[in-house]
Parts: structure tokens; C-alpha cells; sequence
């Protein structure tokens, strides 16, 4: 069984002559200990794609499975349990709530969180993103770089199955840019996660296991 | 299940820490309405008493008066072949009412007073909280309330320009009738000033302690409740202190749902992170339950204190009387209005989509 599978999934927006495809009819399937890398020109539909995986938004057509569970025949609370315990996500904006310390983030999930699993060490969490200093300040006191290392903290210390990441080393230097992809990779590797991640930087793609390249919609394996 | 309560919690009071100002007004504003709502309440019920404190002493079960009146005491008249047959029955009493002018000696000032003409031996002679009963057709027992306008124990008092003095040698609380003060006289002083002359034996009314029938031609019997209701302006006053009462009270239902609007619109992105978090609605819909549960209670606390305050320092002639059930109540209700003006920006935050989390902020 898949950890996630799409079948012959599409996203429209808009209706009659504004109608448009911003994802193709696709078939996916994604499974545990991968790192996928997912680039393409800008507005080419990764987001869309992204977002529908991560049960963000419903697919125009087609079916998704999570754990072989149909995913698209689940009602919304059903889906948001499923979000809040096996996805993670570090979105192009911000997804942090602006008036919790770093440290308050996590204390929000575990204030949540009803199952047993076992959480990420925060302090280990902040040590290797380098946010301990930070760790009580809140999110617009933080840097753009500092801000997105907290949104990775926070995407990774719920300790979820599928991490979905949306550029995530947008606002980093290249050294701490590289330290994030090998946390990711690590994470995929040694704790049998999935992790999906857009980026832009070709450079950052060598850390993955199968890349993926989406254009005007359609999504192609690369290798 | 108890620990998402304290998520709940967390979540709300973090983000009212985090907002104070905006929470600020909000509370501010409740505090202000729930003040407004306390002080009416308070001149309301003090008016109220002021009109009735004289009836409210008898505690009496009905009262007789002449069927012409209209169940209003001060126009009736019995005369005596029409009373007389009761005069024996310790458990009713006769009493004299009138409205007239008093005035201390050496002062040109006037004052609104009533008189009460009674039997002192009857249970509707009032209780002192100073001096004796009077002795003759020259003494007299008053109200404290006329300590308010210098009148004391050994006043001599002028009652409708009449020649001869009156001198205080009783005092008496919490008798005043249609928001005027009582003065006791015995029924000759108050047959005299009435009529003319203690020759002429009417009287006002009767007052029944227990729950006997009296049924006479020309007479009425009416409840103690029918007898104040009919009290000139009574109705009146409480109908349209009532009025305004649940008119703040609706405000608060406004004026809450429209700040409580408000916020949750600028909160949309916000909410869109907490649902793609995988936080549920009804988690979120319940900390905005919470919040306005806090900021009111935070509200009306601070209402109530103020109220305390006032009441310290308020001036003794306005009728203000605290009933701290009464503010319960009112507290209570307040707080139902602002939950229910939630209610109406559940709306929106059911509508939240996930996806707007991404549109950032
Ligand atoms: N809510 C929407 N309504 C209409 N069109 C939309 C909506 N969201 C996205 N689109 C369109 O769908 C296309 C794909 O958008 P998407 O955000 O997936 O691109 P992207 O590949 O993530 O681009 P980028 O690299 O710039 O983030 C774009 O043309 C965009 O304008
Ligand atoms: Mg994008």
C-alpha cells in the first residue's frame, strides 16, 4: 500500500470561457523513506499540486487515497484531523500563528494533539535549525530565514508522516539552504517519512530521490 | 478531551495578550454598557422604592378605598358610616392621606411632604428610629429623608401655611409615597388639615394586614400591588426604565457581534493557517466563544466595581439602591447578548478555506 496515491486527479479554476486547468489529469503515488524534489517555472501549477496532495484543497476530479483510505469521500473534519496528524507543511507564506512564540507553536500542538505518537525533541528541533536563540520571540520579530526555520520546526515536530514543503529554502543562504535539504533528507531516510519539496534551486535537487518537473500543468518524472 | 479545552484556552487568551488594544476597547465598551445598565437599574429600582417605601412598611395584604377613585388612594374619601363597622378589627386600620406644603420655621423654603394620618396604637403607625410618638394634636413624626432639607428632632414645622407650629419628636425611615416624604400626624390633625375641621371623620382608606374579604357598597378592595400600580406615574417611570434597560442590553448583542465581526474578518489568513495546521472549526469557532466570554466577564466585573464606587460616593438625595441580584441578572444577560453575537461570525469562520493560508498575509 502507497502512503499516498492519486489517480487521474485534475484542479480547475474558473468556469465556461475563464475556465482553466491549472492541473492536468495526473496519476501519482507517493511512498515511505522518499524525498521528492518538485521544480518547474513559475505559475506552473506546483502549489495547485501541492495543496491538493496535502488535502489543502478538494481535486476538480479524480481520487486520492491516503493510506488506502479515500480521502476525497471524507467529510471536512475528517479531513482536518488527518492534516493535523500526518501532514506537515511549510508553506511559501508564512504558517505561523502570529501571536505565539516559537516556543508556543509546539505547545499549541501537544495542547491538540490526542494521539500517543511520539514527538520530535524541541530542543534537538532548535538546535539544528538553529532557532534557539529565538525560541521565545514571535513570528514578525523573527527574520524572513529565521521565520521559515521556525515554519520547518514547526512542520517536523508533530512528528507527521508526509512533509510538504513549498520552497522552503526561499529565504535562506545557500549553506543553511543545504543544512534544511539534508534535515529533510535525513528525515525521509532514517524515520521512513515521505517528503515532497518545490524549489527552484536545481543545485539543492542532488539531495533527492526522484525529481519531478511540472509544466503548464502537466507533472513528468524526471529521471 | 480535557486537554483540548486547555488548547482552547491557550489559544484565546494567548491572542488577546498578543492584541491588547484592540481587546481593550472591547472590553471597555462592555464595561461601559454594563455601567450604563447597572446605574439605570439602580435609579430605576430607587425611584421605584422611593414611590412605595410607605406602603412597603405596612406590609399589608390589600387596602380598601371608595370605588369612585380608580383605585388611587390620594382621591378617595370614606366617610364614616361606610368604615365604621371595621374600627374594632386589630387587623385593619384606617388611614388619612394628603399632599401638602411644609415648610421649617424661620425658612422660606417649600416642600413637597405627605400626610399620613394614623391611629399610633395601629400596626401601620410607623417604627422610630429616633424620638417618641406623639402625644397631641401639636406633634408630629417625619421621614429622615427631610434630614436632607435640615428638618431634625424639635423642628417646628408649618404644614399648608397653617398658623400654629408642628414640632418633631419622632423619626422614621423608609416612608415616602409617590417619591414623597411622609410626615405622621394622628387622624385629627390630618381630618383638620384635610377638612376643615376633626369634626368631619373620613378617612382615605383601609389598610388589610390578613387575607379578609370586605365587601361594602362604595368601597373597593385592591391588592397592595394594585394600590402601587396605580400610584401617579409609577407605571410610567418603571415602564420606560425597563425600556431603556433592554434596549443597552440589545446594544451589547450589536455591538459585540459587530467587533467580533470585525476581528475575525482581519483574522481570515490566520485561520487559514490554524485549519491547514489541521486545527478543526469547532476548536476555533469555540476559542472565539471563549474570548468574548472573557472580555465581558473582564467588562461587567469592572462595571460592578465602579458601581460599588458610586454608590460610596454618590450624593445621598439621588435615589440610586444597589441590588446586587438584580446586577446578577443583568450580568447574566449581558453576557448571553454577547455570546450570541458570536454567533453571527460563526458563520464566517465555518467558510474559512485552508487554502488561504498560503495567500499569506
Ligand atoms: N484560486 C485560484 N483561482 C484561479 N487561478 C488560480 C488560483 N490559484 C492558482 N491559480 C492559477 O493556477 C496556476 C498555477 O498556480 P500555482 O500557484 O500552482 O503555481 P506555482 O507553480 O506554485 O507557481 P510559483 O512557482 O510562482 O509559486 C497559476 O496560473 C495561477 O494563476
Ligand atoms: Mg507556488
Amino acid at each position: 500500500m502507497h502512503l499516498v496515491e492519486m489517480n487521474n486527479v485534475n484542479r480547475q479554476y474558473g468556469s465556461g470561457r475563464t475556465l482553466f486547468e491549472a492541473l492536468h489529469p495526473t496519476d501519482f503515488v507517493l511512498d515511505r523513506g522518499e524525498f521528492i524534489g518538485l521544480t518547474g517555472p513559475s505559475g506552473s501549477g506546483k502549489t495547485t499540486f501541492l495543496t491538493i496532495l496535502g488535502l489543502l484543497q478538494s481535486p476538480t476530479q479524480g481520487q486520492i487515497l491516503v493510506n488506502g483510505q479515500d480521502v476525497t469521500k471524507m467529510s471536512d473534519s475528517e479531513k482536518t484531523d488527518l492534516r493535523f496528524n500526518k501532514f506537515g507543511f511549510v508553506l511559501q507564506a508564512s504558517n505561523l500563528i502570529p501571536f505565539l512564540t516559537v516556543n508556543e507553536q509546539f505547545k499549541l500542538v501537544n495542547k491538540f494533539s490526542h494521539s500517543r505518537r511520539k514527538k520530535i525533541n524541541p530542543k534537538e528541533l532548535l538546535d539544528i535549525l538553529d532557532l534557539k536563540d529565538v525560541a521565545d520571540k514571535y513570528p514578525n520579530n523573527l527574520s524572513g530565514g529565521e521565520r521559515q526555520r521556525a515554519a520547518i520546526a514547526r512542520a517536523l515536530y508533530n512528528n507527521p508522516d508526509i512533509i510538504l514543503a513549498d520552497e522552503p529554502t526561499a529565504s535562506l543562504d545557500s549553506k543553511r539552504a543545504e543544512q534544511v535539504v539534508e534535515l529533510l533528507a535525513q528525515i525521509a531516510h532514517n524515520s521512513q517519512k515521505a517528503v515532497i519539496m518545490i524549489t527552484h534551486d536545481t543545485r539543492l535537487l542532488s539531495a533527492t530521490d526522484h525529481v519531478y518537473e511540472m509544466r503548464d500543468g502537466y507533472l513528468r518524472q524526471q529521471d | 478531551m480535557d486537554e483540548s479545552v486547555g488548547g482552547i484556552m491557550f489559544l484565546a487568551i494567548k491572542e488577546i495578550l498578543h492584541n491588547k488594544t484592540r481587546y481593550l476597547l472591547v472590553v471597555f465598551t462592555v464595561f461601559l454598557i454594563s455601567y450604563l445598565v447597572f446605574f439605570l437599574t439602580s435609579l430605576a429600582v430607587g425611584l421605584a422604592r422611593e414611590n412605595r417605601t410607605a406602603v412597603d412598611q405596612w406590609q399589608a395584604k390589600s387596602a380598601v378605598i371608595s370605588s369612585y377613585s380608580n383605585k388611587s388612594l390620594t382621591v378617595s374619601t370614606i366617610p364614616k358610616e361606610k368604615y365604621q363597622s371595621y374600627t374594632d378589627d386589630k387587623n385593619i386600620a384606617e388611614l388619612g392621606q394628603m399632599t401638602v406644603v411644609s415648610q421649617l420655621k424661620d425658612s422660606d423654603k417649600k416642600i413637597n411632604t405627605n400626610i399620613f394620618g394614623v391611629d399610633w396604637n395601629s400596626f401601620i403607625s410607623p417604627k422610630l428610629i429616633e424620638g417618641r410618638l406623639p402625644k397631641n394634636n401639636k406633634e408630629v413624626v417625619i421621614d429622615n429623608s427631610l434630614e436632607n432639607d435640615s428638618f431634625k428632632m424639635n423642628s417646628r414645622v408649618k404644614i399648608n401655611g397653617s398658623s400654629n407650629y408642628f414640632k418633631v419628636v419622632g423619626i422614621t425611615k423608609n416612608n415616602s409615597f409617590f417619591a414623597v416624604p411622609v410626615i405622621f400626624t394622628n387622624m385629627d390633625v390630618f381630618r383638620t388639615l384635610k377638612y376643615g375641621s376633626d369634626k368631619v371623620e373620613n378617612i382615605s382608606g383601609l389598610v388589610v394586614k390578613n387575607n379578609q374579604k370586605i365587601k361594602k357598597a362604595g368601597l373597593t378592595q385592591i391588592s397592595i400591588k394594585d394600590l402601587i400600580n396605580h400610584i401617579p406615574g409609577y407605571n410610567a417611570q418603571v415602564l420606560v426604565f425597563s425600556f431603556m434597560i433592554v434596549a443597552m442590553i440589545i446594544i451589547t448583542f450589536l455591538i459585540i457581534s459587530i467587533f467580533m465581526y470585525i476581528i475575525t474578518i482581519q483574522k481570515i489568513s490566520l485561520y487559514g493557517v490554524m485549519r491547514a495546521q489541521g486545527i478543526r472549526t469547532g476548536r476555533i469557532v469555540e476559542s472565539l466563544f471563549y474570548q468574548i466570554f472573557i472580555l465581558t466577564i473582564l467588562g461587567s466585573v469592572l462595571a460592578l466595581v465602579l458601581i460599588a464606587a458610586t454608590q460610596l460616593f454618590l450624593p445621598k438625595t439621588v435615589p440610586f439602591y444597589s441590588n446586587w441580584l438584580a446586577y446578577g441578572v443583568l450580568t447574566l444577560a449581558i453576557v448571553v447578548m454577547a455570546l450570541m453575537g458570536g454567533l453571527i461570525s460563526i458563520r464566517r469562520v465555518v467558510k474559512i478555506d485552508p487554502l488561504s493560508a498560503i495567500e499569506g498575509e
